[in-house]
This record gives C-alpha cells, structure tokens and sequence, in this order.
C-alpha cells in the first residue's frame, strides 16, 4: 500500500463511561432536575420555564457524559492489494496445441502487461506461485515464469493462505483448473455447484483465467499404496492403475520390471471412462532393497510419456529365518548344530533326521515306535520355497536311493531354490557328498567332490579371503582371528573334496594337502556353503563353544544375507521420496562387536541405480553412538544407490536405496478443467477471464481507500464554554425562582 | 514315490542289518556314538558288557553308527571332557569326587555332554543312589533331580514308551536334573542296564522280575531311548513331530 497523508477535524464520541453507568448517571441527573425547587404551587408557565431551562442544562452535560469530543484525523489514501496467483503445478507442464499450459499462462500476462501496467496505479499488485513451497514471483520471474514442478494444486489453501496475509481486494487465479484439493473433490462429487459452495467462504472475488482442457492420447501409469518393506519370502500385492481417457485403447499391456528385469506382463482392460486396475503379487527372495516398476509403452503420440510409468522402492526384511535340518542319522555334530539353532530366538527350525532306513525287525516288529516318514514329497516337492536355509548334514539324495534316485526332481527344486535366493548349508560326514560318489547337487557346491569318502582331518586354518570373510570372524582383527582359529581343536576327519569350482571361494583348509573344507559359492540369487567335516561338534564339546556359535551364526546370517552381520549401515529416512524431497541418510559404523564406533569416518556417495553418475558425495564423522546423519540434496525423479565406506575399514561397506518418484499425482489425471474454475469465480463473486483479452476484461473498482493513521481527541469536558453552556440555564432558573419568590 | 523295488531293497538291507551293528566308515571313527563308563573309585566291575550290548542294538535298529567297545575312564580322568556320553552305573556307595572334577563335569554337562545313571543294586534306597544324589546336588545345587513326566522326550525318542522299565520294577519313572528343556543327566533306579546285557551262548544273563521278557523288551527299548536322547535332544518335541506323533498316538488309542 502506497498512503497519502492528510488531516481533517470532526467531533468524535469518546465514552469515558460505560454504557450501563452512563444511563444510571444520566437517569440521576434528569431526576434531580426535574423535581429540585419545583413547587406545585408556581405557575404553570413559571413550571414550565424552569423545566425549558434545566432541560437545556442538561443537552450539553448529556453530550459531555457520553463522551463528546472533538477529534483530529490524520488521514491516508490506501492501494489496496490484487493477487495475483499462478499455478506451478507439475500440470501445468502438459502440452496443449504444442505448448505447454504454462507458457500459455506466460504468454497471457506478457499480453497482459498495458492492463497490469494500469492496475498497478490503482492497486499493489503482488504475484504468488502455487507450487512446492508456495513462494512470491518477483518481477523478473513473472516474464518467465519458471518451470512447474509442483507436486499438488490445491486452489483453496493457496487462496486461504494468501488471502489471511495479504487481505487483497480481488485474485486473480491463472491455472489449467486441475485441483488435487478439496475444490477438486467437490468438482468430482456434486460439480460445479459443490465448487462454488465449497468457494463461498472465501470472502474475496476470484477471477480465474482457464489454461489447458482435455488431453487425449495420454496413457498413465501410477502403483496404488504399499507399504515401504516387506518381508522376505512373504508375498505383497502391488496394485497398479492404468489411465488411458476416454478416446484411449480398450486394453494395454502392463509391464512389471523388477531391479531393472522384466517379471511379469499383464493385458489391462479398460472400462468405459479409460480406466482399469491391476495387481502384481511379488514375493521378495532377499533381504535389502527392491525395486519395482510398472511400465507401458507409449504410444507414438503420447503426449505426456513421463507418466507410463512408476517406480517404487521396497525394503525387503527378514521376520525370522526359517531353517530346513536335514541329517543322514543322528549324531554329535548334528546334535550340537540343532543346539545351536533351536537357541537363537530369530530362527524357526525344523528338523528332520533319518532315524532308520530298514523294516522292523525280530522282537521289536510289533514295538510301538516314534518314527515318522520322511515327508519328501512335502518338503522338496511344496514346502521348500518357505525356508530361507536348507541344512543338508551327514546328507545326500543318495542317503534314501529309492527316494531321491540320482538327479531326479527334487534335486533340481533345490537347485532352483538357491537360484532363486535360498540358502544351501552342506554339512559332511560319513554319508555326505555322496560319500565320495557323484551326486545330483555337485554342480551347485563351491568345491569338487575328491574320489575318497575321508581323509585325516586337522586344524581348520582361514585362508587369506577366509580370515577376511564375515563367515569366519572369530575375534576382532585379522591377527586375533587367525590366532582363535590356531586355538580350536582339530577336526576328526574331513570328506574328501576336489579343487573349488568357478565361483566358489575356499575360507579354509585342513588335513594333509590343505583340503578346501570351508567354502562358499553365490549361486544366482542364492549362496552355497559347504564344511566337509562333521567334526565341529567338538569345539563346543572341548571348551571352545564360544567359537562353534561364532562359526554358525556367523555362517547362517551370510547364507541368509542377514543385514546385522555388516561393520557399516545406511538407511534413507524413506524409500520412496517425494520430488524436490531432500534425503537424509542415518549412517551407523559398527566394531566387530556391533558396537558403536565413535569417531569413525565415513564417506557417502549417492549414484543412480544401474548408472555410473555420482550424484553426491558426502563425508561425515560418527558421533558417540557411531551415527552421522547425512544431509543431500534434493534429486530429480529416478531410483538412487547409496553406498557407505569408511576409510578406516576399508573391506566394509553398506548399501541402501531410495526412490524418488515422479509428480504422477499431477500427471496421473493430466485434464485441465476450466468448468472448475467458471465455479470458483461464481462462487466468490468474480468471473471468468477469457484467455485472449490479456486482462483487458478485468474490470476492478473501490482499489482505493483512505484511511485513519491517527486520531487526537479533546473531550467536551475540557472546554470551559461546554460548561458554561451548562451552567448558564441552571444559573437563570435559580435566579427567577427566587425573583418569583419560589 | 518308493517303488516296491525300492521297498524290498531296503526290506533287503534291513534283514542283512539283522545282528551286524553298523560301525562308522573308515576314516570317520571320531563321529560314531560311544559310551564312556565313569569310573567313581569302587572295585564294583563296570556294566562294559550291557552297554556293548545295547549299542549293538542301537546299531541295528536306528542309523546310528556306533562304536562298540565301551571305554572306562575314572571319573577324574581328564579325558572325560572328550566324551560326549557318560555312564554311570553301580550298586555301592563311591567315594565323593574333589571339587575340581566336579567342577569340571559340571563345565562338561553344560557344555552338552549326557551323564545316564543307573542303580543296578536292585534296592528302592541303596547306598550307591545316595552317593549320586550328593554327587547331583554338588554338580547342580540349585537344579535339584525331579521325575521326569512320561511326554519327556526320553519317553519319545524312538520307541513310544509310557513308563521306566528295568531288570526291576521299582521304580515307575525315570528321574533327571533339567536345565531349560534339555535334560543332560538321567537316573534310573530300575537297574536298566541288568536287562541288555546278553549271555555268551545266548539268551539274556540276567533275570528280570516280574515282567519277565515283555519288561525286559521295554527295558531294552528305554535303553535305546536314552541313547537317542543324547543323541537328538528334544528333536521329538518339534511342534511338527508332535503333531505327528499326537496323530499316531490317536490312532493307536494311546491317547484320546
């Protein structure tokens, strides 16, 4: 507002009393001079004439009670204020006859400028943006305006918010009219009347200038609400909804692709309005994060393709891990392998030992006995995909010949099993690895099978990688490491295994000739891990059972993938972030025994997933707990890699993953809707503007008002003459009544 | 699918198995299934045959590999600690053990090993069961030695069995000192091993009274139940066997 000051002089009401007090005063005052030194014997003209004069005593003492006063203006002229309100929602970037809706709108005000030019001379015309945040235009950016990315217009909070700072006069609303908001809802429930119901309260006319209408030809894909993790092994639906108008194609094909691989492919159809829906069901096969996108192709003349398709990012976790023991016969090593498993709370286990592999016989044919049959048909044949960890010890198919046979199916639902992300423990023995006969699973273990079924075992001894691996760590470096393997007991006897496969990964050697009696193999999405021995009973046996624990948790969370087992952790405050949200990344750096490290340094680099590009690098310190909390930037729309490593554990690192997601709230129903905007005018009390007048048709009055800055007041009390006014009529009837005698 | 070859392959396998105890291949002798006989300090003779004679039939019957020679070590020898599974079986008092093999059996048992006791004195209260009751109550003082419940996995670990036989019939129930829900030492007062152990030109060597040879049939049957629960532990108890069994049981009228 722009004043102009001048100044005026006028009488004013300045009440000094209350309004009750004023009339009991008042009330008292004409009482007294009715009836003080009034005779019934006087006159009726002398009565008369002495009631006339304290009748008029009594005007200017009323006046002066009731707050009479003479007052001072100093006055100002006012500009009131017009909005100017722009929508920069990610909409208003859609195409309409070649541009886009908001290098219409731009193209409208650049026409607007002689009207806009005018009504700065009579009103302060102040430019807001609606878009993520709502922010001020300036001059310069109401030229050329900038590009939309605004995740949802909602038209009434943005009026409502600028309206309660600014008070304007009028606003004027250039937008495509596809609200997210509430006005949006009520143009979908009861239409236009439910828009100018909804508007009525706004309490200032708006005058909308409509950009954009229909779009045809567009085909939008959007994945409907899921959570942001899942369980491993559990399956999760994923609804996706499919857009096409319409004027689009009765049916699409809808593609899912899963970390960057097609997965599955369905055929959409279309109901009458171009909408349809469909769900996936994903089942996640490890733990970490996934990626699913949702994907249709684009027609020739798509006129919006960033909205066919959408990508979300899971977080896959473990609930428990579910573990399959199988064992030849029962013994020791068996025996303390269950131990261990039944112990630890995060495994479910179930275990099945081969108690006898020939009838009853003699005496005790007839003996009731607990034994049950072996359910194979359950296990490898249904039931294998629940486990997260089959445990083959002292086992082979060729344990039960008439069962398993050599190679037959259920070997090959092992095998697919690991492919697909299960875990395979093989465990020897005296009736392991086919005891020295080819079996159907050589192909999938990580060493060769040797030709003798034993060989003297020895001291289990880490190999150079071993003492490195997350399987093998005993004590926290690599020197102690080695020292507490030297110290554990020595194995009875080892299977007789070959040289180690393509793949496969010796973590440690024992007996003569330095066999490879631990090794790991990754098998597709699975892992493999083989110990030809069964003689790590007696660790636990012999006073080292803190080592035999080490050992097989430390092997079960590697098959498993299990997370806990990293020195490093990164996590994204969300998987799926909104554009323009900026990551924060809780970074955590672990000792060897998952404590804190404070002061740890730690390095941060965020690329795109499947790409080479860094798009940040951070450093930071952990604090005492062995946190940092990494702050980056906002990214555009895409899926993102982060990768965490610490200069001072080199082998460690940690990897998380976050998706930002396009604006398919805004693109997702991509039509303009001038009939929404016609209502929001009607409903406040202005009009629509035609898109081609350049504001010519703007027609605002009352811009200008004066106003009061400031008020001096002299109260009627303060003026001798008000009194004398008073005293004067009182002073003459006193005096007449004593001429008459009275 | 097991075809009827398969099943008279292992129809076959089994009557060959028939009085030849599976031994553990060679190269493999450390994994088979042992018994040591502690030795307290008594001039009493070991039970080295009755315990050669069930893992014989241990051998036999399940497939465990077993080793057939029972070893005997005193009981403060210090390669007891190398011995997965013990056993202590006698009719007299023994003298008590210092503190330090006490100790060290104590590490033993927790560290997994199973301890089976057996009174073979034939007497519902003998001196030599007082000698385990002071010994149980030095190794684990505050877990004291209680009657095992018949759904105890002991009971289940291969022959279903519904109470504790023995060369007598003293005693209904087997007793044991329980630490979470494995039970790693097991005393019968019953005199179990009297009734395996066999005689040199066939037959059993000893009586049993009163059941005769049906009882001595279930004593032989708790005898390869004990050996299969050191072997499996509570194996028996996993929800799924419980299941199954409870459905077995069902059918066989066992339980209602």
């Amino acid at each position: 507002m722009s004043p102009a000051e001048s100044g005026a002089t006028v009488w004013a009401w300045v009440p000094d009393l209350s309004g009750p007090a004023l009339a009991a005063v008042s009330l008292l005052a004409v009482a007294i001079l009715a009836i003080a030194g009034l005779r019934l014997s006087a006159s009726p003209g002398r009565r008369g004439l002495s009631v006339a004069l304290r009748l008029i005593a009594l005007v200017p003492l009323a006046l002066a009670l009731a707050g009479l006063a003479r007052a001072h203006l100093d006055q100002h002229t006012v500009r009131r204020t017009v909005l100017l309100l722009v929508d920069g929602s990610t909409s208003m970037g859609i195409r309409e006859g070649g541009a886009r809706r908001i290098d219409l709108a731009a193209d409208y005000l650049a026409r607007s400028e002689p009207a806009l030019g005018e009504l700065s001379s009579r009103a302060e015309v102040v430019a807001r943006w609606i878009g993520d945040p709502s922010r001020s235009l300036s001059a310069d950016e109401l030229s050329s305006l900038p590009p939309p990315d605004g995740l949802r217009s909602d038209y009434l909070a943005a009026i409502d918010a600028a309206t309660a700072e600014l008070h304007p006069a009028a606003v004027v609303l250039l937008g495509d009219g596809a609200d997210r908001g509430p006005l949006g809802q009520a143009m979908g429930g009861a239409g236009a009347d439910g828009v100018r119901a909804s508007s009525a309260g706004i309490g200032v006319p708006v005058y909308t200038v409509a950009f954009g209408g229909d779009v045809a030809g567009d085909l939008a894909v959007r994945i409907g609400a899921v959570a942001p993790f899942a369980f491993v092994r559990r399956p999760i639906q994923l609804p996706v909804a499919v857009e096409a108008g319409d004027e689009g194609p009765a049916e699409v094909t809808l593609s899912l692709v899963r970390d960057g691989e097609e997965v599955a492919a369905r055929t959409v159809t279309l109901d009458g309005d171009g909408r349809g829906e469909v769900s996936f069901e994903i089942t996640p096969d490890q733990v970490g994060y996934l990626t699913l996108e949702a994907t249709v192709p684009a027609p020739a003349a798509d006129p919006i393709p960033g909205n066919n398709s959408d990508a979300v990012t899971l977080r896959v976790i473990r609930d428990r891990t579910r573990v399959l023991q199988l064992a030849g016969h029962p013994s020791w090593d068996v025996r303390y392998l269950r131990r261990f498993l039944k112990t630890d709370p995060n495994i479910d286990l179930i275990s099945f030992y081969i108690l006898r592999d020939a009838p009853m016989f003699g005496a005790f044919r007839a003996a009731p006995i607990s034994l049950i049959e072996f359910p194979h048909e359950q296990l490898f044949g249904e039931d294998l995909a629940g486990f997260d960890l089959v445990v083959m010890q002292n086992f082979s198919f060729q344990t039960l010949p008439g069962v398993f046979g050599a190679r037959n199916r259920y070997a090959e639902n092992l095998i697919d099993f690991v492919r697909d992300g299960g875990a395979l423990l093989v465990v020897g023995g005296d009736g392991s690895f086919g005891a020295g006969e080819p079996g159907p699973l050589d192909d999938v273990l990580p060493v060769e099978r040797g030709t003798a079924s034993a060989a003297a075992g020895g001291r289990l001894e880490p190999t150079t990688v071993g003492n490195r691996h997350p399987v093998m760590q005993l004590a926290g470096d690599e020197e102690s490491n080695r020292a507490a393997w030297s110290d554990l007991p020595e194995l009875g006897a080892v299977n007789g295994v070959g040289p180690v496969r393509d793949g496969g990964i010796v973590l440690a050697t024992a007996g003569e000739g330095a066999q490879p009696v631990l090794a790991v193999r990754q098998l597709g999405k699975g892992r493999v891990m083989t110990l030809a021995s069964d003689g790590s009973w007696r660790w636990a046996l012999e006073g080292e059972g803190h080592a035999h624990t080490r050992l097989w948790r430390n092997a079960v969370r590697w098959l498993v993938r299990d997370e806990e087992d990293r020195r490093l952790e990164v996590r994204p405050h969300a998987e799926n972030m909104l554009p323009g949200e900026a990551p924060r990344l809780a970074c955590r750096a672990l000792t060897a025994e998952y404590a804190g490290r404070t002061g740890a340094e730690l390095d941060l680099r965020i690329l795109e997933l499947g790409g080479e590009e860094v798009r940040a690098e951070l450093s930071g310190v952990a604090d005492g707990e062995g946190i940092w909390i990494a702050e980056a930037g906002a990214l555009p729309p895409g899926t993102y890699l982060v990768e965490l490593t610490s200069p001072s554990d080199p082998d460690a690192l940690a990897e998380a993953r976050f998706t930002v997601r396009g604006a398919h709230a805004e693109l997702a129903s991509p039509d303009g809707d001038p009939d929404l905007l016609r209502a929001l005018s009607e409903g406040t009390g202005g009009s629509p503007l035609d898109p081609g007048e350049g504001m010519a048709d703007l027609a605002l009055e009352g811009l200008v008002e004066r106003k009061v800055s400031r008020r001096i007041a002299t109260p009627a009390w303060n003026r001798p003459w008000w009194l004398l006014a008073a005293a004067l009529p009182l002073a003459l009837d006193w005096f007449l009544r004593r001429r008459w005698g009275a | 699918m097991i075809t009827r070859r398969d099943t008279l392959r292992l129809l076959v396998a089994g009557l060959a198995s028939a009085g030849v105890a599976p031994r553990a291949l060679a190269g493999w002798e450390d994994s088979s299934v042992g018994v040591c006989l502690l030795d307290p300090g008594w001039p009493e003779m070991p039970r080295t045959q009755a315990f050669a004679d069930l893992l014989a039939e241990l051998g036999q019957l399940t497939t465990v590999p077993v080793d057939p020679e029972p070893r005997v070590r005193a009981l403060a020898d210090a390669g007891v600690t190398r011995e997965p599974l013990l056993a202590l079986a006698g009719s007299r008092a023994f003298p008590s053990p210092d503190e330090a093999t006490v100790d060290g059996l104590r590490r033993h048992l927790y560290a997994g090993a199973f301890l089976l006791i057996d009174d073979t004195s034939g007497l519902e209260r003998s001196p030599f069961a007082e000698s385990v009751e002071e010994l149980v109550g030095r190794l684990f003082p505050d877990q004291p030695m209680r009657a095992l419940g018949y759904d105890h996995a002991v009971f289940r670990s291969f022959f279903l069995l519904d109470g504790a036989a023995g060369r007598f019939a003293l005693w209904p129930f087997l007793e044991g000192v329980s630490l979470g829900d494995l039970t790693p030492v097991v005393l019968s007062r019953n005199d179990v091993s009297g009734a395996w152990t066999r005689a040199p030109g066939g037959g059993y060597a000893r009586e049993v009274v009163p059941g005769g040879e049906a009882q001595r049939m279930r004593a032989i049957e708790l005898g390869i139940n004990l050996l299969m629960y050191a072997l499996t532990a509570n194996y028996k108890r996993d929800a799924v066997h419980v299941d199954a069994l409870l459905k077995r049981m069902r059918d066989e009228g066992r339980i209602p």
